[in-house]
């Protein structure tokens, strides 16, 4: 029993998706799993982690300790401790990337800004989540009006020509006004780079609420767009750190807390 | 105990009917910098309107405007809607540009007898003290003048002996948080601040003097408590939910430097002073808020504060649209960057609708500070 290695799963259980993670003592990923939460945040938490067991071939009496994030982390039982997707971000970005010290994390619905001390602690963060304008969401209504696929925004971006102001606050207007920009025949391209840039003005004035000090990492859907990715290293300066798989971060950072809790109470 | 805390805070849950009872006029104001002894003077009781009663502003976002002052509109609100028809008046202290409006837009569409602006000057010394003065003897006359009454120096000495009465019972509470683990929860201290503030003076000194003594006839808890010890403040606050929330997750809150807080009680009105410079005096020397141009000074009173209670952190409340206190935000949080404080802003409506996203940046604030 000494040498067994203990295994943690972490949930990320957020309003558009829900995300899972398990993870060896040795550092080693060994499933992870995305599906959409469908406003069944209880149900898809339950079925994230019955597809990680599966695809690593484990059963629950394998998992030493759950830990749940995000929006509906206080709603699965299966839960040992839930902790917040800052500080669960912060630890998926320390496991991937330790020299990090800003993370800024765009997801469906919200948008974060977080600093991490050298320990990888969350030393400050800022949150928006009452405006879909800097999100996911944001990209996903605009995707859905031009009737081009969400992963397909980067690709098109980076064919523009002539970068075209989106000046609507809010993304229910915007939609209104790319629509009326498609009547006119406006090029596709320059409508989506143009909205990239609505967002990532929107994403530096957040982080600069918490100061950018390099390296910085991105999290999140969003960092699956090479055209949002490229625009915000242009805007910062920077060149942006980006796990493989940026969405499960908060779930995988979640299974690394759980390995630390396991760590504290086995002394 | 329990009931003597709720006898106490039954004042502000009954304070509409009791003040209708009442056989004398009543005076309402918004501003703890409201010189209450000079209404209480002159023989009405000065009640606190807080628009808690009406938080969702329907009419008078169309009198005024909706991106402003959610705490006004909703005192605003409550006078459209007859909540202060009981009332010979009101009075408004410029402490902001939205109360300026809220006094213009009071005078020009309702009824109310008496709608009186105090000019309350930004800065402290001897300048603006004089002003002060000058402003507070003009109230006088104009109560004078609109009611027929007649206000002398003795029954203002009388109101200020009432009103330091009620600050030293208010003072000795909040001396038993500076306790390991303190007797009463914050939410339940906010709730009997505003009951001192219904103008029901003497019923509240007496009732708040009974239950002072069961708290001071129990053994304070000494055991260790690893709880984070922290302190509130900002804009106008009355969200208890957010308090009981931050208790819920493992804090204890320990003060609160709001108005429903330590800033209405601190200290007292010097009596051996001529009465209304005794007044201009106390009301302008005590005016920390972000309204104050010297915001080195509300720092100063904060960090005294997180001394003497021995703060682990500070919560920062805004509500939405409020100018003063969002500028003011980045000088105190540099301030107390700078003494290794951690500071969370929250920015808040006029009652805590979206609790579960301030419960994720609470949580997250905490788990920071047990790391």
């Amino acid at each position: 029993m000494a040498n067994e290695s203990r295994i943690t799963a972490g949930i990320d259980s957020g309003s558009l998706a829900t995300k899972g993670a398990l993870l060896g003592q040795a550092g080693n990923i060994l499933s992870h799993e995305i599906i959409l939460t469908g406003g069944k945040s209880r149900q898809s938490g339950e079925t994230v982690y019955r597809q990680l067991l599966d695809k690593a071939g484990l059963s629950e009496k394998n998992i030493d300790y759950v830990v749940t994030t995000g929006y509906g982390r206080e709603n699965l039982s299966f839960s040992n401790k839930n902790v917040t997707e800052i500080t669960c971000h912060a630890a998926g970005i320390y496991f991937l990337f330790p020299e990090v010290r800003t993370i800024l994390d765009i997801g469906g619905q919200d948008c974060k800004a977080i600093r991490v001390d050298p320990d990888g602690q969350v030393s400050d963060f800022v949150m928006n989540d009452k405006c879909a304008a800097g999100t996911g969401r944001f990209l996903e209504v605009i995707a859905k009006a031009l009737e081009v696929k969400l992963e397909d925004l980067g690709e098109i971006s980076r064919q523009t020509k002539n970068e075209i102001p989106i000046s609507s606050m809010c993304t229910v207007f915007a939609e209104t006004e790319v629509i009326s920009l498609v009547a006119n025949d406006t090029p596709i391209p320059d409508i989506v780079s143009g909205v990239h840039n609505a967002i990532t003005d929107r994403t530096v004035i957040l982080l600069n609420k918490v100061g950018v000090t390099e390296p910085v990492a991105m999290s999140g859907g969003v960092a699956l767009n090479s055209g949002m990715v490229a625009d915000l290293e242009k805007k910062l300066g920077v060149k942006l750190k980006i796990a493989e798989d940026p969405q499960i971060v908060g779930a995988l950072g979640a299974a690394v807390l759980g390995q630390k809790f396991l760590k504290k109470s086995k002394f | 105990m329990e009931d003597l805390i709720d006898t106490v805070i039954g004042l502000h849950k009954n304070r509409f009917d009791l003040l209708k009872k009442n056989k004398k006029p009543k005076i309402g104001w918004l501003s703890i910098c409201t010189p209450e002894e000079i209404i209480h003077a002159a023989g009405f009781l000065p009640y606190r309107i807080t628009g808690e009663t009406r938080p969702n502003a329907v009419k008078a976002g169309g009198y005024m405007h909706r991106n402003i002052c959610p705490y006004i509109l909703s005192c605003f609100e409550e006078a459209l809607t007859g909540v202060h028809d009981f009332s010979s008046g009101v009075i408004i202290v410029n402490a902001c540009d939205t109360r300026r409006r809220l006094c213009d837009v009071w005078k020009y569409f309702l009824k109310t007898n008496f709608v009186y602006m105090i000019d309350m000057p930004k800065a402290v010394n001897p300048h603006t003290k004089d002003y002060y003065k000058a402003q507070l003897c003009q109230l006088v006359k104009a109560i004078e003048r609109n009611y027929g009454k007649k206000i002398t120096d003795d029954s203002i000495r009388e109101a200020i002996s009432l009103y330091n009465e009620k600050r030293l019972l208010l003072q000795q509470l909040y001396e038993l948080r500076k306790q390991d683990n303190p007797p009463i929860s914050g939410a339940q201290v906010i709730n009997i601040v505003k009951a001192g503030m219904v103008g029901l003076n003497e019923e509240f000194n007496s009732r708040l003097s009974d239950l002072l003594d069961e708290l001071h006839s129990q053994k304070p808890d000494n055991s260790e408590s690893d709880k984070p010890r922290i302190l509130i403040c900002g804009s106008y606050f009355d969200h208890i939910e957010i308090i009981d929330m931050l208790e819920q997750i493992g804090a204890v809150v320990v003060c609160e430097d709001i108005s429903n807080g330590i800033k209405y009680f601190e200290g007292g009105v010097d009596i051996d002073k001529n009465p209304v410079t005794a007044l201009a005096d106390y009301y302008l020397d005590k005016a920390t808020c972000a309204r104050m141009t010297d915001s080195e000074k509300r720092f100063s009173h904060l960090w005294n504060l997180i001394t003497e209670y021995r703060v682990d952190s500070v919560i920062y409340f805004s509500l939405k649209f409020c100018d003063n206190n969002l500028i003011d935000f980045s000088y105190q949080k540099k301030r107390l960057d700078e003494n290794g404080i951690p500071v969370l802003f929250l920015e808040i409506e006029r009652v805590a609708t979206n609790i579960s996203q301030m419960k994720t940046r609470m949580q997250a604030f905490m788990e920071r500070q047990s790391a």
